[in-house]
């Protein structure tokens, strides 16, 4: 797959906006008027971004401010939603107006990449970046897709202005009139200038920066043979190639437990990094929702475990998986801080690029689940038909067996089963969210380029990742 | 549901003669306990209590090989309190008590085999117990 280029992004999102353009306007009640302000927010905060970029890319201690620069940053800050929808309006994700914004981000995002966090030059390209036409072919960008924008704006408010509406949209429409006026004006500065004329293409065939490489964040080498090993062997023990035996069974629960905790850890600190570093709303709760699928997905192999806690049986099953077991769950370990704990998920991990190549680490772990689940379940059902789970006697109601053990109650039995299911469903349900191998791919790549981009231009940061999601 | 008292009176219980049918009973007690904290809500997965029923579950392996006899019945354990700290620190406790027994086992011990036993149990105690302390605030 191509990367895409600074240019590509900016072509779709004209392109995306013009098709939004071209659709009729439907203004007959106030709540599609609301709509529609809505869907123009996203929009607005993106070109907004790339104003902001186009001030300082570098993120440059002595950096030169240019007016016009300033001025259609400026024009470009103010919300066109009244203060309190500001953040509870919904942003329409599906719509043209919000993909045009997500195209844009993407294309800042790009540029940032080529920065350090503390606007370090990564690569050759970043000098364009910071060179004044460069900067200036950024603003123009950022002032063409503005003008544009607030052409439809005022055309649109120009319209309700004559239809009955609540005072509530008037008053939103003619933010419109007086922001759209603002953001004109000074675009038209831009696009103005006596230097635009010589358009330069600096950026248009830039790239995003090439991955950096990083030492790995641990030695794994022991653990996935482990784990491949354990997969075998419940897989021989579902087919009856091999004894299964309690102690196993709740061995493979804990394996589960301790492989979806570990990811549902690593998951909520890179939602806590991104929130902190003020990442698109949607892409922190693009971290956050896999974050509580997999601690859903916890939960359920926790309980599977709570329900075997109390079989036994004679033994003489296989014992190495133990140290199987114990090995993914010490290297795991040494993944993240063990005193995780003690510090909320924002300081777990240094950083996002950090977090996120745990998640890559551990998400090599999760597929297996479902299969394993279904598997012990399956020798679950063996050892039920034989007799082989017990009880100890003095746990049961009416406890006036002689013997200290017995067989499992078939009522305890379809508790475990059904414990056996949801760990399965579950986790299979976070997975296929976790995994859609079509857009993951995109995300990660994006995200570790972006992560290592400069605090100021990490609002952009997820704008690819839920433009691919939402693809 | 078991109480905090049953986990420390199971501990006391090991004082001081205890062999290791009574200590098998008291890993059963502690893995059970730290087991069905798994199937609890918690903040956060309990990963050190993930660890350490593997470590408890072994054993509890080695201690069942070196006695045949039914030994003690385990308490009635089917849930356990929702304070996991609580627990963890009585678990931690009665896996303390538990170690020292088997310790005193190996010291009365009349073949190598059942002292080697004894020497692996104690080191799967004292895995369990570092894993329970990561658990810990």
């Amino acid at each position: 797959m191509t990367e895409p280029t600074y240019g590509e992004l900016i072509d779709r999102a004209g392109m995306t906006m013009a098709h939004a353009m071209s659709k009729a306007i439907d203004t007959n009640g106030d709540v599609q008027v609301m709509a529609l302000a809505h869907r123009l927010e996203p929009l607005r905060r993106a070109i907004c971004r790339h104003a902001e970029l186009a001030l300082d890319p570098g993120h440059s201690p002595n950096n030169c401010r240019d007016v016009s620069t300033d001025a259609l940053a400026a024009a470009l800050r103010p919300s066109w939603l009244p203060g309190r929808e500001e953040n509870g309006g919904s942003n329409e994700p599906d719509s043209a107006w919000a993909q045009a914004g997500r195209y844009l981000g993407a294309a800042g995002d790009l540029l940032a990449t080529h920065f350090g966090p503390h606007g370090r030059h990564l690569t050759d390209d970043a000098a364009r970046l910071v060179d004044a036409e460069g900067r200036r072919e950024l603003l123009r960008d950022a002032a063409r897709f503005a003008d544009t924008m607030a052409e439809y704006a005022i055309h649109v408010a120009g319209r309700v202005a004559d239809e009955p509406h609540g005072e509530g949209v008037h008053s939103v429409v003619a933010a419109w009139f007086e922001h759209g006026g603002d953001i004109r004006s000074t675009a038209y500065a831009v696009l103005n200038d006596t230097d635009a004329a010589r358009e330069p293409d600096l950026l248009g065939a830039l790239g995003p920066a090439p991955l950096l490489r990083r030492e790995p964040v641990a030695d794994l080498e022991d653990a996935f043979p482990a784990y491949n090993r354990l997969r075998r062997l419940s897989h021989a023990q579902a087919v009856g190639d091999i004894r299964a035996d309690a102690n196993a069974l709740r061995g493979f629960a804990v394996l589960g437990y301790t492989i979806t905790g570990y990811a549902n850890v690593v998951h909520a600190a890179a939602a806590a990094q991104a929130t902190a570093l003020g990442l698109d709303k949607g892409g922190c709760e693009h971290h956050r929702g896999d974050a509580d699928r997999l601690k859903q997905a916890n939960a359920t192999w926790g309980q599977l475990h709570a329900a075997l806690a109390c079989v036994r049986d004679a033994g003489g099953g296989p014992v190495g998986w133990r140290d199987d077991v114990l090995g993914i769950q010490d290297q795991l370990g040494r993944l993240i801080r063990q005193d995780h704990r003690l510090r909320p998920p924002a300081e777990l991990m240094p950083d996002l690029v950090t977090a996120r190549s745990l998640i890559n680490v551990i998400d090599r772990f999760t597929p297996g689940l479902p299969g394993i689940a279904t598997g012990q379940r399956d020798c679950a059902r063996r050892l039920y038909r034989r007799g082989q789970l017990h009880v100890p006697t003095c746990q049961l109601e009416s406890a006036d067996i002689p013997r200290p053990y017995t067989t499992i109650p078939g009522p305890r039995f379809d508790e475990m089963l059904a414990a056996y299911s949801a760990a399965s469903d579950v986790t299979r349900d976070a997975l296929e969210e976790l995994a859609r191998p079509d857009v993951r791919r995109d995300v990660r790549s994006t995200d570790a380029r972006l992560a290592i981009a400069q605090p100021r231009t990490r609002p952009h940061a997820l704008a690819a990742e839920t433009s691919a999601v939402a693809r | 549901m078991i109480d905090i008292s049953d986990l420390t009176g199971a501990a006391a219980a090991l004082e001081p003669t205890a062999g290791p049918a009574i200590a098998r009973a008291a890993v059963d007690v502690a893995c059970t306990a730290t087991g069905l904290l798994l199937g609890q809500s918690h903040d956060v997965p309990l990963l050190g209590c993930s660890a350490a029923v593997v470590s408890l579950d072994a054993a509890y392996a080695e201690l069942r090989l070196l006695d045949d006899t039914d030994g003690e019945r385990p308490p009635l354990i089917r849930e356990v309190p929702d304070d996991a700290v609580a627990v963890i620190t009585a678990v931690l406790g009665l896996i303390s008590a538990t170690a020292d027994a088997v310790r005193r086992v190996i010291g009365d011990a009349q073949d190598g085999e059942t002292a080697l036993g004894c020497a692996r149990a104690v080191v799967q105690l004292e895995m369990a117990a570092r894993f329970l302390r990561d658990d810990l605030p």
